[in-house]
């Protein structure tokens, strides 16, 4: 492969670890500790390069360098401190800086390496690395060690430590370059531009489905991408505009006047509690001026709707067709073919017979809710007897209207209820569900959206155990078989938990 | 998953071993065999670096040093002398010191010195010079400390200054005996000796001179080499002993070329 390095370049490197650490201890101990710096202190060469190369390579190795580091600058002669200290604490140091590194970017699929991050860890670890020092040297009562010395000599040392890392970086990550396979270049502009595209879209797509899903080769940092996952975005499909999240329109209900096509944000006056004929011939005969009786639709959609600020006392009554329809089948018993249009309560209606208001049928003849009723009483038995149910169907044409419904609470979807009558005027046929049970968007539904949030990769719980990769991911919807081994006997989590250690078995 | 327990099992046994170090090494008092095996390791290592960077920041300094050392050597002898001429026949009695010729200053170079918390210098010296642990160092100045470990061709040297460090001192003047310890507080460069005087009647009064006062056979430290001025007495009432700070007449923080006191 063109991108693996070459067997010398992984030799070289493997060799010239050691060195620069046998370099680092005999230049510590002869140059640099006789520097005469400002402050009597002096850096740590070897902490640092420790910390470098923990932090551009793995765990194991940084925590052997460290050990081995510091076990050179323990027993190298003219420090006489106990032997294993520094190789404790710098082991430590190279293990944690490497696997803090190692956890930070788990989650990248593209390798990206950010060199300021990197930097701050191994300034962190470096700091770390010099008070560890001194809190062993501490602990074994070492009297060179005393607090005085430890508030002398912590603040430079870790002073010169932070000024000298980023060339000790540079240096060591310039070096471990060469056994590092190429990565692909950067591409071009253009290219980074269609690539910008394809990622946008593709976020979008996984928006809801795949948080952790990470785009590869694109060039963009997975923090940026991150980002947008938090939000959905919506992107129309004409004009490719992207907005945020829609406004919530369906919460409320805009009026329009019938009259003006003036919006009306609130409620209808209370005088509203006259029934409205609505339809072309029907209009004409509300008694009302129709600047005091608007009627409600919803706002683009000019479907027929009950507005929650009205009073539910009053069912909305409208004649459906016209006359001919009425005088099909139920000439007869000469009812109006009334629509009860939405959730009009009937019955608080009839109890309430002082509220009742007139009623204008289309054939002139005036009429009240209390002898429709009383007219169409075997019809609409079932329903008043439903107690609630306010729905009262006269439909001559369909005898499956005449059937009892299902009864519908008004507080739930009330508000969604079809008009018999369509915008342009004809009638719905029977096949038509009058009632479409017409869910908002999953996105419009506040905080019900399908994305999760993008979470941060910790990690592991324990410092002994790493983070536990997820056993099974979006695209392989089959689950492992590893709750199996992950029952709930306390031993039997033991001894896997030994194995693991031991390597064993996973 | 494989390669993270591996890791944690390699840095198991890093840390356990690590401890076992510090364990052994606690036991025996900081003289494990690591220490030797490393002085071994690192000697003559250090001793060439040493070397190459003295000749880089010397320059010429081959007659420099040469002369640098003849004159320390002078040095120690004047001050031997001296301490002879002012009390010779007590100090003889009392040290049962034989005669001046007894003792042999070999010259070194400092070559490394030890982290931030330690006190120690390695000299490019060793058992082949005839050094042996606990003799005096000393420089031009004054009294530098004691070898505590020596290799073939190295050795190392506490400081005075150092907080494993006790001399035995002398008061110049009254003849007090005392003590003179390291403070491990040398950075601030003032006052890193602490002097305790075994008297408690004894006066203290600043700008008095402190001697060592010699060990058994002149180890670790010979008789009558400089130590320092008494700059601040640290009495307080009530206590048993009078206390000093005393600035040291070597300077501990450029330490160049030094002499060790052999027994022939």
């Amino acid at each position: 492969m063109p991108g693996e390095p070459s067997l010398a370049a992984r030799a070289l490197v493997a060799v010239a670890l050691p060195v620069a650490l046998f370099a680092a201890v005999v230049a510590q101990l002869t140059i640099v500790n006789r520097l005469p710096l400002p402050g009597g202190d002096a850096p740590d060469l070897v902490l640092l390069l420790v910390a470098a190369v923990a932090v551009v390579s793995t765990p194991l190795i940084g925590a052997v360098t460290g050990f081995v580091g510091g076990l050179a600058l323990d027993v190298a002669p003219p420090d006489t401190h106990y032997a294993g200290e520094y190789a404790l604490v710098f082991c430590l140091t190279g293990y944690a800086t490497a696997r803090w590194r190692t956890a930070l970017y788990a989650g990248s699929a593209t390798g990206d390496r950010d060199p300021v991050t990197t930097l701050t860890i191994m300034m962190i670890g470096v700091a770390a690395g010099e008070a560890g020092k001194a809190a062993v040297g501490r602990l074994l009562s070492d009297p060179d060690v005393t607090n005085a010395a430890i508030r002398h000599v912590l603040p430079g040392a870790i002073f010169y430590d932070l000024l000298l890392s980023p060339l000790v970086l540079w240096l060591v990550a310039r070096v471990a370059g060469i056994a590092q396979p190429h990565r692909q270049d950067r591409p071009a502009r253009g290219e980074l531009i269609h690539f910008g595209q394809t990622a946008t879209a593709f976020r979008l797509a996984s928006a809801g489905a795949t948080s952790g899903l990470r785009l590869a080769g694109t060039g963009r940092s997975y923090l940026n991408a991150a980002a947008a996952r938090i939000e959905p975005r919506l992107r129309f499909s004409d004009g490719g505009t992207v907005r945020q999240a829609p406004p919530p329109a369906r919460r409320e209900v805009r009026l329009r006047l019938a009259g003006s096509g003036a919006l009306n944000h609130g409620p209808p006056p209370r005088r509203e509690r006259r029934l409205r004929f609505d339809g072309g011939e029907s209009a004409s005969n509300v008694r009302s001026p129709a600047r005091r009786t608007p009627r409600l639709r919803l706002a683009g959609r000019g479907a027929m709707l009950t507005s929650p600020s009205l009073p539910r006392r009053v069912p909305r009554l409208r004649f459906d067709g016209g006359g001919e329809l009425a005088k099909s089948q139920t000439a007869a018993r000469r009812v109006p073919r009334l629509h009860f249009d939405a959730t009009g309560d009937l019955a608080k209606s009839q109890s309430l017979p002082r509220r009742v208001p007139k009623l204008r049928l289309s054939d002139g003849r005036a009429g009240s809710l209390a002898r429709t009723n009383r007219g169409s009483a075997a019809t609409a038995q079932p329903l008043v007897a439903g107690g609630r149910a306010g729905k009262l169907h006269f439909a001559a044409n369909s005898p499956a209207r005449a059937r009892p419904r299902k009864v519908r609470t008004p507080g739930r979807d009330w508000l969604r209820g079809g008009s018999l009558v369509r915008s342009d005027g004809h009638l719905r046929s029977a096949a038509t569900p009058r009632f479409s049970r017409r869910s908002a968007p999953q996105w419009a539904a506040g905080n019900a959206l399908g994305v999760r949030k993008a979470v941060k990769r910790r990690p592991g719980r324990g410092w002994l155990r790493p983070a536990r990769p997820k056993r099974a991911n979006w695209y392989t919807g089959a689950r492992s078989t590893s709750w199996l081994r992950r029952s709930r006997n306390p031993w039997r989590r033991r001894r896997e938990r030994l194995l693991r250690l031991v390597g064993g078995r996973r | 998953m494989l390669e993270s327990g591996r890791t944690r099992l390699v840095l198991i046994i890093l840390l356990v071993l690590a401890v076992a170090l510090i364990t052994f090494d606690f036991r025996d008092g900081g003289s494990s065999g690591a220490h030797s095996l490393g002085g071994r390791l690192f000697g003559p290592v250090e001793h060439v670096a040493g070397d190459v960077t003295g000749w880089f920041k010397g320059g010429s300094g081959d007659e420099i040093s040469a002369l640098q050392k003849q004159n320390d050597q002078l040095r120690a002898e004047l001050a031997q002398a001296q301490t002879d001429d002012a009390d010779a026949a007590q100090l003889a009695s009392l040290l049962h010191l034989g005669a001046k010729d007894h003792y042999k200053v070999v010259p070194a170079t400092v070559v490394a010195a030890g982290g931030a918390y330690s006190d120690t210098v390695m000299i490019n010296a060793g058992s082949a010079s005839g050094i042996a642990a606990n003799e005096t160092v000393l420089n031009g100045d004054g009294l530098v400390g004691t070898v505590v470990s020596v290799t073939s061709s190295t050795a190392t040297v506490q400081l005075a200054t150092d907080a494993n460090s006790t001399v035995g001192v002398r008061m110049a003047g009254t003849g007090q005996i005392g003590a003179v310890s390291g403070t491990a507080d040398s950075f601030s460069g003032s006052a890193p000796l602490r002097l305790t005087l075994f008297d408690a009647t004894a006066a203290l009064r600043p700008g008095e001179q402190v001697f060592t006062f010699g060990s058994v056979g002149g180890r670790p430290y010979v008789p009558g080499v400089p130590v320092g001025t008494v700059t601040t007495v640290t009495t307080e009432p009530g206590s048993l002993t009078p206390t000093a700070l005393v600035q040291p007449f070597a300077d501990f923080t450029g330490l160049g070329v030094v002499g060790v006191v052999v027994s022939k």
